[in-house]
This record gives structure tokens, C-alpha cells and sequence, in this order.
């Protein structure tokens, strides 16, 4: 008699304690470089027990494996799609790993940041991944996102900018008014920054 | 693996390895200006910040060109 009630061969990638370890294991260092979260202590011991906790998530997962990873959030695992899952996270990681602290040199990188987005936009249109109305998008936003920097490198001294403020200022719809200082306008721009890198990696995959 | 997806898979990573080196030339160039400049104790110079806007500069003019090109066809 055929079984009615069989079980799907494979599994999600989201439903996998293997992958959710390494996100454990990645991402508490992650946080305490990049975002460095006042009062998480991620230092030294704090930091290797997190990674070992991610680590033992993976290989719990690893040994009581039942099913294959056939999808991710629904998408059906191809080859592409386990090259994009291999090769993202370097680039997050890489992109995380500054040793930036101040604003100024936070600005710094900012200002490399932009640089690799539009070399990729570049490269994307060139590879025939975006249209030119996208690259055009991206030129304009990137735009703003450098009008930003401006201003906020004009907070610590640098020159005034010409750039006209109100347009990036419109990407924020809640803004109850434009930032005063150079962190302000950093963390604005970064928003967008974020967002356009965000863009590119989805369609470099 | 059909030939047309092994192509589709090739052409994806290489699309991929371009953006992928293009962030990382930029990210590593500006990490080692921030290293330096913490080693010698100092902030970042004007030298040091002429040369990042010169290069988003010399960036945006890449990705124009790029737009013009691929709008002529």
C-alpha cells in the first residue's frame, strides 16, 4: 500500500541546526567588531564561547542529520544557489572586518565602501546582471550617499559641500530633521550605503 | 547538469569573483590606511583623504562610462 503520509526528501536551509550554528558562530564576532554593541563584552573567553557554542550547534546538527538541504526559504537548492550561499558570507564578513573606530576613519571607509559599490554596479552592467536604468538608480543613490559624507566630512573640518541635502534626507520618511553632527549624517548615509551593497550582492548572486 | 546551466553557473561566479574583488581591492585599501594611520598614532591626512575622494571620483566616472556604453549598445 502506498504511504500517504510520506515525509518530503529534503529540508530548508533555514530548518538546518548546522547552518544555524555557524550563524551563532559568525555572528557574535561579527556584532562585537563591526557594530560594537555598548556593554556586550564579546572580548577574549566571551567571544571564543560563543564561537564554540556555534560550533556545537553545527555539529549536533551534523550528527542528527535526517535530511538532506533542498531549498532555501523556498528557493530549490541549485548549484548557483549554494555558490551564492558560499561565497556571501566571505563577502559580509570581509566587508565587516575594519579596524575603524573613530568617526573619522568609520567616514574613511565609508568613502571606500561607495567606491566598491559603484565599481560593482559597473562590473554588474558590464556582466548584463543590471539594466542601465538600475545602474542609473544606483549612480543617483550613490550620489546621495556621497553628498552624505560630505556633509558629515564637513563636520570635522573638511570643506562644504554644493550637494543638495534634502535628497538624501528623503529616503528617510520618519527624519524629524536633518543630523547636526558627522556621525549623524555618516550613520544616514550608511543606511543607504548598506542598502545599495545589499542590492549588488543580490544581483552579483 | 545540463550544459546550459553549468554555463549559467560559470557565468554567475564570475560575475560574482568580479564584484567580489572589486569590494575587496576598495575595503582592503582603505582598512590599510586606517591600520597606518592608527600604528603611527595620527588621523587620517589631507593627502589620505584627497585620494579617496579622487577615487570615488575616478569610481562614478567608471560607472558612467559603463552607462554610456552598454546605453549605445
Amino acid at each position: 500500500m502506498e504511504n500517504q503520509t510520506e515525509e518530503p526528501e529534503g529540508k530548508d536551509l533555514f530548518a538546518s541546526r548546522r547552518f544555524w550554528g555557524v550563524v551563532v558562530a559568525v555572528l557574535g564576532p561579527i556584532l562585537n567588531q563591526y557594530f560594537g554593541i555598548a556593554g556586550a563584552d564579546l572580548e577574549g573567553l566571551t567571544n571564543t564561547i560563543v564561537v564554540l557554542a556555534g560550533a556545537l550547534i553545527s555539529l549536533w546538527g551534523y550528527v542528527s542529520r535526517r535530511k538532506r538541504i533542498t531549498s532555501v526559504a523556498g528557493v530549490p537548492m541549485t548549484q548557483t544557489t549554494k555558490l551564492v550561499i558560499l561565497v556571501l558570507p566571505l563577502l559580509v564578513l570581509y566587508g565587516c572586518a575594519t579596524p575603524a573606530k573613530t568617526t573619522e576613519e568609520r567616514l574613511y571607509y565609508a568613502y571606500a565602501s561607495l567606491v566598491a559599490v559603484r565599481d560593482s554596479a559597473a562590473t554588474l552592467l558590464s556582466a548584463g546582471r543590471i539594466s542601465v536604468d538600475e545602474a542609473k538608480k544606483v549612480q543617483a543613490k550613490a550620489d546621495d550617499v556621497r553628498c552624505g559624507l560630505d556633509l558629515a566630512r564637513s563636520q570635522l573640518g573638511g570643506p562644504a559641500p554644493a550637494c543638495d541635502r534634502a535628497r538624501l534626507t528623503a529616503y528617510f520618511k520618519d527624519l524629524a530633521q536633518p543630523p547636526t553632527t558627522a556621525a549623524g549624517w555618516l550613520d544616514l548615509s550608511s543606511r543607504v550605503l548598506f542598502d545599495l551593497e545589499r542590492q549588488l550582492r543580490e544581483k552579483g548572486g | 547538469m545540463s550544459t546550459v546551466s553549468t554555463i549559467h553557473v560559470l557565468r554567475d561566479l564570475a560575475a560574482l569573483a568580479l564584484v567580489t574583488s572589486k569590494f575587496i581591492a576598495s575595503l582592503e585599501r582603505a582598512n590599510a590606511v586606517i591600520a597606518r594611520a592608527q600604528a603611527e598614532g595620527r588621523e587620517i591626512t589631507r593627502e589620505e583623504w584627497d585620494t579617496a575622494l579622487a577615487l570615488d571620483d575616478a569610481a562614478r566616472a567608471r560607472l558612467d562610462a559603463e552607462i554610456a556604453k552598454a546605453a549605445a549598445g
